[in-house]
Order: C-alpha cells, then structure tokens, then sequence
C-alpha cells in the first residue's frame, strides 16, 4: 500500500543550504518560497525568492510544475539558518543567518513578489558563524545565537534595526539552535545536548536547564534544531547529533525524552536498530493530519517530522517512524507548507530542490524500521572491503 | 628554489589576476595576512606554494623583516597579494587563495559544470546499486573472480539508469538561467548518450544479438541528430530541406526534393519519405497513407522498374526521382552512397536493402569496415573510430577513443559495460597491472574519477562510493580525501566529513579530524566546543593541560566573583563527571561544587536567614571540601587555596563541622604541602612563596588548631 505521494525534482545547480515555504496569499496564484543558494565557484551567496508554478492543463497528472526565480539577494556568506514571518497578511519577512555573523533582513509583498526590496544587513552579530536565529511577530523581534556563546535580540520596528546583546558567554558554550516560545520567553540548545529556557525579562541567566546526560560516548552531542510545540508552548522537541530527537517537557524539567536515537534502544516503541545514525538537520512538528485522531486530547505524543544527514525523511508517532523519503544524499533542511501542510520542500545535498505532496486520504506506506539508501551503499561494500 | 618557485607563481597567479581584472589586494578573495614578522628570519622572502582546497593554489609571501630585502625578492604577483599592510609593518607574511582556472572563475562554465554535476550526482546510486549486486553475487559464489553468467542482466538495468539520466532535461526547472543554455551542450550530451546507447546494445544487451541490425536503425533514427555534430549526416540535409520546402509551389522540380527523399529513405525513415511524396503536386488523398502500402509496394518494387508505368509518366523530375528511389529499393550501392553522409547511414542502408537482417557478427563488421572506407570525410575521426570499435566490439580503442572524446566520468562508468558479458574485455580491465601500481584498469578510472570529484566543493561526497569500490588503494585515498577537507572553519562541513568517515568505519580519521577541529575551536575562544571535540577525539594530552589552565582560571576567581564563575557553570555541566580520561575536569568539577556551596553560606549569612539552613549548607560544603581532599583528587598547587578557603567552616561560630578525623586530614594535607616545599617540589615551593601565602599558611594554622581543640573537647 503505497502512499499517494508525488515528488518533482528541480536541479539548482549550486548548493541549496536551506528552503523555506512562504504564507500562501490568496490572492496569488502560485506558492512561493524562499531559498538560501550558495555558489562555490565564484563564491555567491544568495537568498532567492521563487514561486512554484503549474500549467493548469486539461489532461489530469500531466502538470509538471516549475520553479520561477522571482528576486535574488545576494548575500554577504553562505546561509546558516532561514526562518520567515508574516507580519500582515501580503507583507511577509524574510531572515537569513550567515556563516561569518551577520544577519539579513527583507521584507516581501506576496501579492507583488517580484517588486524589488533592499535587505537590511546586521553585519558582524557574531564572531563567528551565527548559528540559529528566530522570527516573533507580536514583539517584532529576532533573536540570534552563536558559536560565540552569544545571544542577541534585534527588534525590526518601525525604527529599523536595534541589536541588543542578551547574554554572551564569551565562547564557553556554543549555541546552535534558537526558537521562540512566546513573545518573551525562548529555547536555546547547545553543545553536550544542553537546553536553556530563557525569558527576555529576567536577563543575566537562562529561566531553566535541561538535565541531560552527555557523555560523549555517542558522538558529539550537537543540537542543530528546535521547534516548539504549536498548542503547549512548554514542550519543544530537539533534533542533533547521532540521529537523536528528544522531547522537553518544561514543566517536568527532568532529563529530555528520547523519542529517536542511540539512546532509545530498548525503550519505546522503536524496536532494532536506531532508524537514523546521522546528524538530524531539522525537526518540526507536523501539523497535516489526514487521519483525524492524534490531536490533543488522546493524550498521544503529536507528530514530529525529521529530515537527516543520511537522507531520510520521515514523520516520528508513537514510537513509529514512518518513512517518506530515502535519499541517497542528504536532506539538509526542509519545510511543510502553513497551511494544510500538506506539501512539504526539502533540500538536497546534490543541489536540488524537492517538492512533495502528500496524499489526503491514505494509509500509511511502511512501518518500523527505516531504510536509510545512504545507509546500505556504504555498510554493504564499504566496511568489508577495507 | 624560492626563485623557480616564484617565478612560476607569477604565470599562473598573474594570468588569473588580469584575466580576471578584479584581483586586487583589496578584494582579493581569502587573502590572510600575519601582521608581525615571524621572529628573526635570515633567510631573504620566501614564496611557498601549495594546493588548497579544489582548484586553489596558495601562495604564501613570508617577508624579511628588513624592507629592502623585501624589494629585491618580491616578485610582483607576491607583492600585489601582500597588500599594505605588510609592506606598512615592514616585514610579515600574507596568505592568498587563488581559483585556478579562469573560465572556471568567471561562471562561463556555470551552466555546464552545472549539468555535468547532476549527471555525477544521479549516477551515483545506479553505480552503488550494482556495485552492491557484484560484492552480494560474489560472496555467494565465495570470489571465483568470474561474474556470473546472467550478470549483463544487472548491467543493462544500470545501464538503463544511466541513460535515462543522460537525456536532454527540461530547462525550465533548472534554476540558473538556461534560456540560453548553450545548445552545444544539450547535444553533446546526447552525443554522450548515443555512445552509450550503442555500446549498450553491442557489449552488455545479451537479448538483441540475433538482431542487432534492427537495433542499430532504431538506433540511428534517434541519435542522428546527435553525429549531426561532428559531421553532415542524413538528418542535416532534411533540416536544409524543412526550411526549404514550404516556400516551394512545386516540390517536384527541385532535385534537393528527390535528394532529401532518397536519403530518407537509403537510412528508413518510411514516415518522412511518405510526408515527402505527399508534398508531390499529383498527390492525392489516400494515395500513400500507410506503411502497409508502401511494404506491398517494396514487394513489386522490381517488377515496377521494368514496367510500362514509365511511360505515362510525362513529369520528367518525377521520373527521375521515382527512379531513383527504386534503386534505393533494390540496393544499389552506388544509389545509397549518393544518398547518405556518414558511414553509419550507409551501413544502415546496407542492412536494410544489401544484405538481410539475419545474419552473423562477423559480417557486420566486415561491413562496417567497407563503409567507413567508402564515406571518407574530415570529420571528428575519434567519434568515426569509436563508433567502429564499439560495433567490432574492440574494447581496447573503445577505452581509448572514450578517453579522448568524453570525460573520467564515461571512462568510470563505461567499464562496467565493456565487462557485462565479454570475457576478454574482464581479463582486460580486471587484471592487476604492475605498471599501474597493481591496480586494474577498472580501478585506476574509478581512481581517477575519484578525484576529479574531490576537488569540487560540493561533489567530493560522492568520491567515498567511489574510492569504496577500488579494493587496493581506495582505503587510503579515502581518508585522504576526508583528511583534506577544509574542516575547521565549517562546522556543517566537518560533521559530514565525521558522518563518512562513521559509515566506512574510519574512526582513524574522525578522531584526528576531531583534534584539529577541537583546537581550532579552543583557540578562537570557543571553549566548550574546543574540549567537546578534544574529549570526542580522546586527546588526554590536551585536556589536561586545557584543565590545568582552567583550574588556574578557576582558582584566581575570589569567592564573590561568582558571576564570571558562573560562565564556567554551563561548561562544566557539559563535562561528565564520569569522563575519567581527563583528571583535571573532575577536579574542576568538585572545585565548582565547593566554591558554590561557600557562596551559599555568605548569601544565607548576608540575607541574615534562619540557622539551620545555614548549617546544612555548611555541612554541604565541608563535605565537598573532604571530596576534594580524597587522595589525588586536587593538585598539589591548588592545597593551599583550599585549605584557606576551608578557614570560614574551621572557625564555625555555632558549632563543629568538621570533627577531629577530618582536621587531622587537613593537617595531614598542610605537612605534606610544607613537606613538599621542604624536598623543593616546584608547584609547593611556587604555591607557598608569595608573602601573601605565608599569611594565608598561618591562617589555616591557627583555624586547624583551634579547630582541632574544639573537635576534642565537644568528642
């Protein structure tokens, strides 16, 4: 039982670091999204802004869709982390983080996607790369963390850029990952799986820690990514290194679940071998759902979707993995529309761009464990030889 | 030395710098500049080079310090890479990172590089795929050495893979701007594909041996377009005529018409000869509207060139012409050289009216040969070679004309058809080759493919597959390839780099990689990072001495700077406090829970807070503080500042903390200090010189003995 699934490839020719959807406007005809490209020779960053095309055609399943370069900015490095935000309901902004620090801002007309608009550059936020960063409407605001054990805060009113230092640990702890919970409080992860709750009005300290138990026996103990539960703000799920994903649970402030991962062996429902081994680039909570059922008041855990370094795409429920794509590269980053999410953008290692969509009314495609493609080309001919 | 060195910089360097027009020291892309000389140098200005990471050369300028030894050695390339600043400070050193390569630089090739990586990338899993097969099928068989005989099964599954992959794609979803793709490329590529195509059907395809003269015109229906390229073929002429042919009232008096008709269909193509004749002024409806007609008309084709038709036909073009496509019909030779433009046409054109379709290999090739002689042009005579060889099944000129007309890409992916079903053409590439460092051929352009990926920035993760199926020297490659990743300055770079060398079990490499990311990372300030990696890569070295430094960070902190304190907090939460490879981290461990609990006792005595939590706090530190004194726990040098810290729970005011066992252990931590001094042990005499510490010794005395009286009389 196959899902129904369709997928287009679009070959970018250059690295694609990052992908996100953009809100849909109405009144658009085509979805748009943005991209973070890096081009290696010459060295030429850029953040485009592309709409997904499709020629409306009479003969069904025909309709091969396409992407449409709508803008370009440059950008002054290469992309380390993409987020956007809707601050009305055509005006849409658009912040990317760059490997050396800086930080660039630029607001899109969805309805007019291809008028031009200059990006407002932060340069040098961070020594060093700037390694998450996150969007929060209600108090116009961007929070920023780096390698260099920094935090900043940088308000986007009306009186352009403020840039605010939070916290800056002078390098003992990197930051990889941020995300807002609320309009003053957010999540930080760093090295060794550590997580932070933070509240902008009691600066000085992080609000809490996680407890958890590196030790360095697994793999580095990276976090690249964090999402916060949609409906309980007090729950953020974290993806990172060794193929881990963990749930924290604030209000138990006890050591993070593990839903994924090395550690999960033996507990759960994830029976054999751990389904991904390599770094987690990205987790999300996954808002499509179409079996009705797993909502809030079944008290399940909700649905996380993961994309990893050895190319799996998958969706994490109740122990079970169930799996949407194996790659035989990479998934560096991926996103699910807002609004039915049901299509969903990946980024590739071989420099190209995925579009899927999934299928409203269909059973799932395969349970337990996961193949990963990278997996088996490397462990079935590349140990043994050696 | 320096002075050859120097001298072929400023070619290579220079021809790139006013190519480009755009170097200039200010803009110079990864230039690095050492502001200071480097310690007093005798030597005069040296130029060192050494490939960087892909296509870059990187030259290093080390400067005299002297400036006039500076103009006399400084070639100009180095100068203008050394900039200002150097020349300022009079004496340093510069570091530049050239793109060799100036089409490369300039994005001409962006497009084409562009679709020569994505064929690279897609042909990744189809080669891994049948790799995976051939080491499965071989350890059944337990390595005979021999493929199995159904093993062109799986090379024509790949080889369908690929050939897919070949194909012209849509220009649409690519997201540079390919409107002017160069049209160039698209046939080349299909060029690439015609050969493909047809050493498919002669080396690998087992099923299609009985007909491969059928094959080869469905072959050259599809890729005459492609030969179009080298040289005039069949489907030239009938473009020319496509053009021609609407604006002709009367396409029956033009002898291109008839020309164009003849070629058509000396080469087959039944449909375009029917649009042609339909073009004809006397065509009616119905006349000729099927193949079935004109297969009844072939059969009465020789009884038609005799016949009394030819008389009524009073068009004298017409005439001509219908002539001559019966000669066609009947095979006249001479007719069907007339006809057709390259070689291959005309052996199609044998095949389909000379000699019938059944018959064996040997002919063709004989054939084949008399063809090629006969249609003897100036065309690319590598490609009129290659399609020879591949229809002799010549392997030996196949491998070499491909190396020629196509890139390490074919020559790496080729070989596993030439191998698919012909037992020479496996003793050819498989043999191990003394010449070749005893590797086989197969090996040496899965080598050389190898590393022309690995010197792109983002296709070198497909070299691992690559260099995994190279038995003899892929091992060794491999970790080269990883060692030489730019890994320090890209932390996402970096952990892909951990990631391949964790799936070909390398920890050899992950480890040493871990060391030079970790010490990268200590020494740009980032710290926790920096031990992380050194912990990851068991460097015990390193992480005592980072401990050492830490400690002596930690303990010049006074007890109420908690605050910068606290910044080491987090850190030493990262650091496990099982990790027993670095002693120095568990110390500091301890250290952090004693100083805390100290601060504890001064904040509840400040806040002027009830007794009794006082006291339990006070018991809590005095029991870190007996941790810290257990047997090798705390260096020597850090006794002293302990043993004074410990002074504020000796003289506690409301009762006994520490009992008479536990003072006699820090007595017993005091002589063994003022004993070391005694010996001259360096860290005790150091610890105990200062003025300072001779009043803090007498301090600690005095609190101990008191202590120690107390403890007895309350026992």
């Amino acid at each position: 039982m196959a899902m129904a699934m369709e997928e287009w490839r679009f070959p970018q020719g250059r690295a694609v670091d990052a992908v996100r959807w953009l809100p849909h406007a109405t009144a658009a005809m085509d979805r748009l999204l943005v991209l973070a490209l890096w081009d290696a020779t010459p060295c030429r960053p850029s953040i485009d802004l592309t709409s997904l095309c499709h020629q409306e055609q009479a003969e069904a399943g025909q309709s091969t869709p396409w992407l449409q370069l709508q803008v370009s900015w440059p950008q002054p490095a290469r992309a380390s982390a993409l987020r956007v935000l809707a601050l009305s309901h055509e005006r849409v902004l658009v912040a990317a983080a760059s490997v050396v620090g800086s930080l660039s801002l630029v607001a899109i007309d969805s309805l007019h996607p291809s008028r031009p608009s200059a990006p407002l550059i932060c340069p040098s936020l961070h020594r060093g790369s700037m390694c998450g960063l996150d969007l929060q409407s209600s108090s116009q605001s961007c929070v920023s963390v780096g390698e260099d054990g920094k935090i900043n805060i940088i308000s986007f009113g009306e009186s352009g850029l403020q840039p605010m230092c939070f916290y800056d640990n002078r390098g003992l702890l990197s930051f990889s990952a941020v995300r807002w919970a609320s309009p003053v409080e957010f999540v930080t992860g760093g090295i060794g799986y550590s997580l932070q709750w933070w509240d902008t009005r009691r600066p000085g300290g992080a609000v809490s820690k996680a407890l958890t138990k590196w030790n360095g026996r697994h793999g580095p103990g990276l976090i690249h990514s964090i999402d916060i539960h949609p409906s309980r703000k007090h729950i953020c799920v974290i993806g990172g290194s060794a193929g881990s994903v963990l749930a924290w649970d604030l209000r138990w402030q006890q050591e993070p679940i593990q839903l994924v991962g090395d550690n999960a062996r033996g507990k759960g429902n994830l029976l054999g071998a751990p389904p991904i081994e390599s770094d987690v680039w990205e987790v999300k909570y996954d808002h499509f759902s179409p079996f009705s059922g797993h909502s809030a008041d079944t008290g399940k855990a909700s649905p996380v979707m993961v994309c990893s370094e050895d190319g799996v795409l998958a969706v994490l429920e109740d122990g079970v993995a169930v799996e949407l794509l194996a790659e035989p590269c990479a998934i560096n980053s991926f996103d699910i529309d807002p609004e039915l999410g049901q299509d969903i953008i990946c980024a590739l290692e071989h420099e190209s761009v995925l579009v899927m969509r999934r299928g409203l009314d269909i059973p799932q495609k395969k349970l337990g464990n996961l193949t990963s493609q990278r997996g088996t080309i490397g462990s079935t001919f590349g140990s043994n030889y050696f | 030395m320096p002075a050859v060195a120097a001298a072929s910089m400023d070619e290579s360097g220079g021809a790139t710098s006013s190519e480009n027009g755009h170097y200039t020291p200010q803009n110079l892309p990864g230039v690095y500049q050492l502001p200071r000389s480097l310690g007093e140098m005798q030597t005069p200005s040296m130029v060192c080079i050494a490939w960087g990471s892909g296509n870059k050369l990187r030259l290093s300028f080390l400067q005299h310090s002297v400036p006039a030894a500076r103009s006399n050695t400084g070639t100009e390339g180095a100068e203008r890479g050394n900039g200002n600043g150097a020349s300022q400070s009079g004496g340093g050193a510069a570091v530049i990172e050239i793109e060799l390569g100036g089409r490369a630089a300039l994005g001409l090739d962006a497009v084409e590089d562009a679709e020569k990586r994505r064929i690279a990338y897609g042909s990744l899993p189809a080669f891994a795929l049948l790799q995976n097969k051939r080491k499965m099928l071989q350890q059944a068989k337990e390595f005979s050495g021999m493929l199995p005989d159904d093993w062109w099964e799986h090379v024509l599954e790949y080889s369908y893979n690929i050939s897919n992959l070949l194909a012209p794609t849509s220009t649409t979803s690519m997201g540079l701007q390919l409107d002017k793709k160069s049209r160039k490329e698209k046939q080349e590529q299909t060029l690439l594909r015609a050969v493909w195509e047809l050493t498919e059907i002669f080396f690998v395809d087992k099923h299609v041996t009985s007909w491969i003269p059928e094959k080869l015109v469905d072959w050259l229906t599809v890729y005459d377009r492609a030969l179009a390229r080298t040289e005039p073929t069949v489907q030239t002429k009938l473009v020319a005529l496509q053009h021609k042919l609407p604006n002709i009232q009367f396409p029956e008096d033009d002898a291109d018409y008839w020309e164009g008709a003849c070629s058509a269909l000396a080469v087959g193509w039944l449909d375009i000869v029917i649009k042609f004749l339909r073009m004809h002024g006397s065509y009616r409806l119905d006349q000729i509207d099927n193949r079935q007609a004109w297969e009844k008309w072939r059969s009465q084709v020789a009884k038609l060139d005799n016949s009394m038709f030819w008389s009524e036909c009073n068009h004298h073009g017409t005439l001509l012409g219908l002539k001559k496509l019966l000669q066609i019909l009947l095979g006249n030779v001479d007719a069907l050289i007339t006809a057709t433009c390259h070689w291959i046409e005309l052996l199609v054109a044998h095949f389909l009216y000379i000699v019938p379709f059944s018959m064996v290999a040997g002919e063709i090739l004989s054939i084949a040969r008399k063809c090629k002689q006969l249609k003897h042009v100036s065309g690319n005579e590598n490609l009129r070679e290659l399609l020879l060889a591949i229809i002799s099944n010549d392997t030996e000129i196949v491998l070499a004309e491909c190396s020629q007309l196509f890139g390490p890409w074919m020559m790496a992916h080729v070989v596993e058809l030439l191998t698919a079903k012909s037992t020479h053409a496996q003793a050819l590439l498989l043999e191990e080759r003394s010449a070749l460092g005893s590797i086989s051929l197969e090996e040496l352009h899965r080598v050389i493919y190898a590393q022309v990926l690995s010197s792109h920035h983002l296709t070198w993760q497909l070299s691992p597959t690559y260099l995994a199926s190279c038995p003899k020297q892929g091992c060794g490659l491999l970790e080269n390839v990883l060692l030489k990743q730019p890994v320090s300055g890209n932390s996402r770079l970096f952990l892909k780099v951990l990631d391949i060398s964790r799936l070909y079990d390398l920890g050899v490499v992950g480890t040493a990689l871990s060391r030079v990311v970790g010490i990268h990372n200590w020494k740009h300030g980032r710290r926790g990072t920096g031990i992380m990696w050194l912990q990851q890569a068991r460097d015990d070295l390193r992480l005592a001495a980072i401990a050492n430094q830490l400690a002596d960070s930690v303990t010049t902190f006074r007890t109420d700077d908690i605050e910068s304190f606290q910044h080491l907090e987090g850190l030493l939460d990262l650091l496990d406090s099982e990790v027993r490879s670095a002693q120095g981290l568990s110390f500091l461990h301890r250290y952090r829970d004693f100083k805390n609990s100290l601060h504890e006792i001064r904040e509840y005595r400040s806040s002027d807070l009830c007794n009794p939590k006082v006291t339990v706090a006070g018991r809590h530190a005095a029991d870190c503080l007996l941790q810290l004194l257990k047997p090798g726990a705390s260096p020597l040098r850090f006794w002293l500042s302990i043993l004074h810290d410990s002074v504020d729970l000796l003289e506690w005011p409301q009762q006994v903390l520490l009992n008479e066992v536990e003072t006699t252990t820090l007595m017993t931590y005091l002589q063994e200090l003022k004993l070391a001094e005694a010996r001259g042990d360096v860290e005790a005499v150091n610890a105990l010189s200062s003025e300072q510490a001779k009043q803090q010794l007498d301090r600690v005395r005095l609190a101990l003995a008191l202590n120690l009286g107390r403890a007895i009389l309350q026992s």
